[in-house]
């Protein structure tokens, strides 16, 4: 009786066990090194109304990258990344006016990174002007 | 008392207005000659061999291309080597920007940081004929040499301070990234002093407004007196210089408003006694009996009593007396002497 009392016991337990061995699986591999990657896409067509994309950083992110590239077809776009203290941190402005050297298109790229970023909102602004263009945005976080 | 009070207002105001420090050289000119930008530049296959040249109107557009600010371009034959003529560029020194393009890419094309950053900056004039050196790296530009210009070197000098640090910022924790940014608005303050040239001096001002970690408004009013503020380079100087002048303006109002609202007021006093012995002589003998009486605190019917006369003439009498005294109350009566 007593053996199947212990056969018993163990057999619900064991199971158990075995599953928060997992769970602490998942939580290691997670908090190892997990990255985010986002990616946008925006067309514009002749506008010139700002946008901001807002980056959420937390306390646990340990690098943050952005690479941003930009193809204007006409008018002029800024764009600034700024930091949760609304500072500017990096920049680039890309414009497309008649010229001798007028062509399709104008292409501005910009990447950034910086190890332990400030926690709290990063902004990506987009300053257009009657601007006709695509821009890429991609936003790499690294946590742990 | 008012002289002496002007004389050591005219003396604080020459004090605002003193300056010290010393000028930026005025570096003679080389003698004339051709101007020319010449330069070797190894490219590996992925860059197109065309080389362009963009003005740079202000400091704010390092970072901004458009497919006007592209003055020239140049081919980079097979041993590397470009060549651009300035005859057409203006005679003061200005800042450009050189930069190539991957093959396949539109030629207006600005990529600002990572590995495949594609430009750099050199400052020109129509007299300078400057030759660069530009070894193959990654990216490119990254140890370019500027033969025979200290003026670029130095320019170069600050711009490559500035960018190391940025680089080693991101790569560290935030506590050592402050203590680099502290050493890097120390670093600036240096330069600042000891550089003779005016555009990497200003150059430095522009950049120091991002690292300071205190304002020091002494230092950057000598500066200011220093450098060129004529140039477009200088925007922020010519605001500070105008504020300071605007400041000591109105420093030297403020002594002025401090010194004349005490001589308007005594000013004001004199005419009124004044106005008041000339208002007494007019005083015929009754009004003259009566103010003696108004002067004792007499009401109007004490005094009708005294003089024997009508309450109604009492104060006929009293409103004359008023008027060529120009006073408008018993109690200024009574005040008077």
């Amino acid at each position: 009786m007593k053996k199947l009392i212990v056969f018993i016991f163990s057999f619900t337990f064991l199971p158990f066990l075995y599953t928060q061995a997992q769970n602490t699986d998942q939580t290691e591999s997670i908090s190892e090194g997990a990255n985010i990657q986002l990616s946008r896409i925006l067309s514009l067509e002749g506008e010139s109304e700002i946008k901001e994309i807002n980056i959420d950083v937390s306390e646990k992110t340990t690098h943050l990258e952005f690479r941003v590239q930009a193809i204007i077809e006409s008018g002029e776009l800024t764009i600034e990344i700024m930091d949760p203290k609304n500072r500017k941190r990096w920049d680039i402005s890309v414009g497309s006016q008649a010229s001798d050297y007028a062509d399709e298109y104008v292409r501005g790229n910009i990447q950034k990174s910086i190890n332990e970023p400030e926690a709290g909102l990063w902004v990506v602004k987009i300053i257009p002007k009657k601007v006709t263009c695509e821009i890429k945005i991609d936003n790499i976080m690294r946590e742990g | 008392m008012i002289l002496n009070l002007i004389i050591i207002s005219i003396i604080g105001f020459s004090s605002l207005y003193s300056s010290s420090g010393y000028k930026l050289e005025n570096i003679p000119q080389e003698k004339k000659q051709e101007a020319i930008l010449s330069g070797k530049i190894d490219l590996d296959t992925s860059w197109d061999q065309v080389i362009y040249l963009s003005l740079i109107p202000t400091f704010n557009e390092m970072n901004a291309i458009s497919n006007q600010m592209i003055v020239a371009k140049a081919i980079v034959d097979s041993t590397g080597y470009f060549e651009f003529d300035l005859d057409f560029i203006p005679e003061e020194t200005r800042l450009y920007r050189l930069h190539i393009v991957k093959k396949g890419d539109n030629l207006v094309s600005l990529i600002i940081g990572g590995q495949n950053q594609n430009h750099t900056f050199i400052l020109l004039n129509r007299s300078m004929n400057l030759y660069l050196t530009v070894p193959e790296s990654i990216p490119p530009f990254t140890n370019t040499i500027y033969n025979g210009s200290e003026e670029n070197a130095q320019f170069q000098e600050v711009y490559q301070l500035i960018t190391s640090i940025e680089k080693e910022a991101s790569e560290s924790n935030s506590a050592k990234r402050t203590l680099l940014y502290q050493q890097l608005h120390y670093d600036l303050i240096t330069f600042m002093d000891t550089s003779r040239f005016n555009l990497p001096v200003l150059y430095a001002y522009y950049e120091y407004g991002n690292y300071k970690i205190y304002s020091d408004k002494a230092f950057t009013y000598s500066l200011s007196e220093r450098v060129d503020l004529t140039t477009p380079y200088s925007l922020g100087l010519t605001d500070i210089q105008n504020r300071n002048q605007n400041s000591g303006n109105l420093g030297a109002y403020y002594w002025l408003i401090l010194l004349i609202i005490p001589g308007i007021w005594y000013l004001w006093q004199r005419y009124q006694q004044n106005d008041t012995i000339s208002g007494y002589e007019e005083l015929s003998v009754q009004e003259r009996r009566i103010l003696d009486l108004l002067k004792q605190g007499k009401t109007n019917q004490e005094i009708s009593d005294e003089c024997s006369i009508a309450i109604s003439t009492v104060k006929s009498h009293v409103s004359s007396i008023y008027s060529k005294l120009n006073i408008r109350s018993r109690k200024e009566a009574m005040n008077l002497q």
